[in-house]
């Protein structure tokens, strides 16, 4: 089993944090709207989902380590496995035969940080792992399809 | 054939347009202060006008490899597919259109376009879906006969084990439906209930007003009254089901030819399809509370298509069965469907607590209601509907622990996993073949690992999407075991 690059730590860091500074400004916003609007639940219900989604991605930064550790994936000549998840932990196997293609994709964090991030697609869902290295996303594509290649062949 | 057009009587089934017409006609006319009946007309004429050069602009053509489509009227469209790649055929027949031998095509192909592509021959003379069954069988034979040298063994294969002596008998079975099945079927199915709510629904509550304005009076005069319009009402709920059923399944037919299925169904509109089993992706056999006390059930296979309708990715091959044909007609249809299980595991008793904690958050929602609302006389009834729907949860999390399982059928790559779970007191027992898992996830919280559960999910294919089945709180080791299963 692989882990993730040691950067992805930055990468989840950075976006906790920008969720926080949105959510933040986005429920200061809401809330001192509906100060003048006088509406009666809605005073109440804003704060209140306002914390908890500040609470959820503070709970996201702090559990980055555990997440990194918990987070790994393994290609094997048969089958690609992805292991995710630290308190609600996640195991997928995906045989290489079912795989129909293989996107790699970078937002602007992941940009940042040159990292990239990886979706298998089978013809029925889709498994992601988080980032990789340019050249590791480039082997996976390669070693995948090839792999997917021959093992439809052999069928 | 080049170039045909399709019967005129294609044209009929464009009636909706009318309507469409007629509606929107009336929606604009207001606003703009126009007579309405003036702009009505105007638009049913150019509606018509435009389906009929529709029709003239879509011509068909019978090549010796593909089949050609041709359409639009201002956007020129060509559709070619070539006989290989189509999936199925479906034949529907409105039972009028018999008298001119016409019926109406629904060619479907493994892409995923969208819903304007699809290819449908609205009305085209019998012989016609006749070549194209046949160019169908004999391009899927040859493709077959080059690309899968695996799959015909491996269904040999489970032949040899389990039944080698029967399966030359096993080429050619039927089913039929009978008059009498049909009305046990209405009988245990929740239909009943559903026609009543459609009732109320469609008629906004009038017959409920109905009803309560009965009963008041009964109330005031006598009690049997009452008693009469709740039989009724029931009987003609089940009348309607029972209507309902006929006109969807009345004679069905289910014919195994080789490794085709093909069944033919109907009433007003016959149905008929013919599909290969290599496109199953999982068996799926459905039973409620009802039909395990009666012991029948009803089996339904999972396919995948480019269409979403229930009919052509879940589609019922055998409405009712009871459990003594259950085994024989499982062994003439799904005879490469292993029945042995070599492993189960079922749900721990401890899900009961976990199926009802899941969801009885929904009880605290008419105690919230009534904390901030305050108490009035409409909140006893509410509180009686709160007990009730928490004898319900209760029920259904305790049907659930006892249907909930995970199963294989052996160890190799070639045998079953046999996934059934619980839902809306209904069983539903999935079969489905190593080769047709798309994915497998194995879950389990750091809390569940604690209380040695797990939760295991596959994805199969199912119509143009898929489907995701899983089996909750079975123990952590049968997990695992069955994870392993997969990962070999």
């Amino acid at each position: 089993m692989k882990k993730l690059p040691d950067n992805v730590k930055k990468v989840w860091l950075y976006s906790a944090i920008i969720t926080i500074i949105v959510e933040i400004i986005i429920f200061t916003a809401a809330i001192i709207g509906v100060k003048y609007l006088d509406w009666k639940y809605v005073s109440y219900i804003l704060p209140v989902l306002g914390t908890l989604l500040v609470l959820g991605a503070l709970f996201d930064m702090i559990s980055i380590p555990y997440r990194y550790a918990f987070h790994q994936y393994a290609i094997y000549d048969d089958r690609v496995e992805i292991k995710k998840g630290f308190i609600f932990r996640d195991q997928a196997t995906v045989p290489i035969a079912r795989v129909q293609n293989v996107d790699i994709e970078q937002g602007p964090i992941l940009r940042h940080e040159k990292l990239y991030s990886i979706t298998i697609h089978t013809s029925a869902d889709s498994h992601e792992i988080a980032a990789v290295t340019k050249e590791e996303s480039e082997n996976i594509k390669t070693q995948v399809m090839r792999l997917a290649m021959e093992a439809r062949n052999a069928r | 054939m080049q170039d045909k057009h399709l019967n005129p009587l294609a044209l009929l089934y464009h009636y909706s347009d009318i309507l469409v017409a007629i509606f929107l006609a009336s929606f604009i006319s207001d606003p703009l202060h126009l007579n309405g009946y003036m702009i009505g007309t105007l638009f049913v004429i150019i509606t018509v006008v435009w389906d009929i050069l529709a029709y003239f602009c879509f011509t068909y053509s019978i090549e010796d490899k593909q089949i050609v489509i041709k359409k639009g009227v201002i956007f020129k469209k060509v559709i070619h597919v070539p006989y290989a790649r189509i999936q199925s055929i479906e034949h529907s027949q409105f039972v009028l259109f018999r008298i001119f031998d016409i019926e109406r095509l629904q060619i479907s192909d493994a892409s995923k376009s969208n819903s304007d592509d699809k290819i449908v021959l609205n009305a085209v003379k019998t012989y016609v879906g006749a070549i194209l069954e046949e160019k169908h069988e004999k391009y899927h034979r040859q493709d077959t006969d080059i690309n899968d040298v695996v799959d015909e063994p491996e269904l040999e294969d489970i032949n040899d084990k389990t039944e080698a002596k029967t399966v030359e008998e096993k080429k050619y079975a039927q089913y039929k439906v009978s008059t009498k099945d049909i009305v046990l079927y209405t009988f245990t199915s929740f239909r009943v209930f559903i026609a009543m709510f459609l009732i109320a629904h469609i008629t906004h509550g009038a017959v409920i007003d109905v009803a309560i304005s009965i009963y008041q009076k009964g109330a005031n005069s006598n009690i049997f009254s009452v008693i009469i319009f709740t039989v009724l009402a029931i009987i003609i709920a089940l009348l309607l089901s029972f209507a309902y059923t006929m006109i969807q399944f009345y004679d069905f037919t289910l014919v195994k030819d080789g490794k085709y299925l093909e069944y033919e169904k109907g009433l007003i509109t016959r149905s008929k399809l013919r599909l290969s089993s290599d496109r199953i992706q999982s068996v799926l056999v459905e039973q409620n509370v009802m039909g395990k006390l009666l012991k029948i059930m009803t089996v339904k296979i999972i396919m995948a298509s480019d269409e979403k309708d229930e009919e052509s990715s879940q589609a019922v091959v055998l409405p009712i069965l009871n459990g003594r044909e259950y085994e024989e007609m499982m062994n003439d249809f799904f005879e490469w469907l292993p029945r042995v299980t070599t492993q189960q595991h079922n749900a721990r008793r401890r899900s009961i607590w976990l199926f009802f904690r899941n969801i009885s958050w929904i009880l605290l929602i008419i105690p919230i209601a009534i904390y901030f609302i305050g108490w009035t006389n409409t909140s006893a009834v509410l509180v009686a509907i709160d007990v009730l729907i928490f004898l319900y949860i209760l029920g259904n999390s305790y049907f659930k622990y006892r249907v909930t399982s995970i199963g294989l059928t052996g160890d190799t790559k070639d045998d079953y996993l046999i996934l059934s779970t619980g839902y809306l007191f209904k069983q539903s027992t999935y079969y489905v073949c190593w080769h047709e898992i798309q994915s497998m996830t194995f879950h389990s919280s750091v809390f569940m690992k604690r209380n040695n559960l797990s939760y295991i999910s596959i994805t199969i294919r199912k119509g143009e999407s898929h489907e995701v089945i899983g089996a909750d709180y079975v123990d952590y080791d049968g997990g695992q075991k069955i994870y392993d299963w997969y990962r070999q």
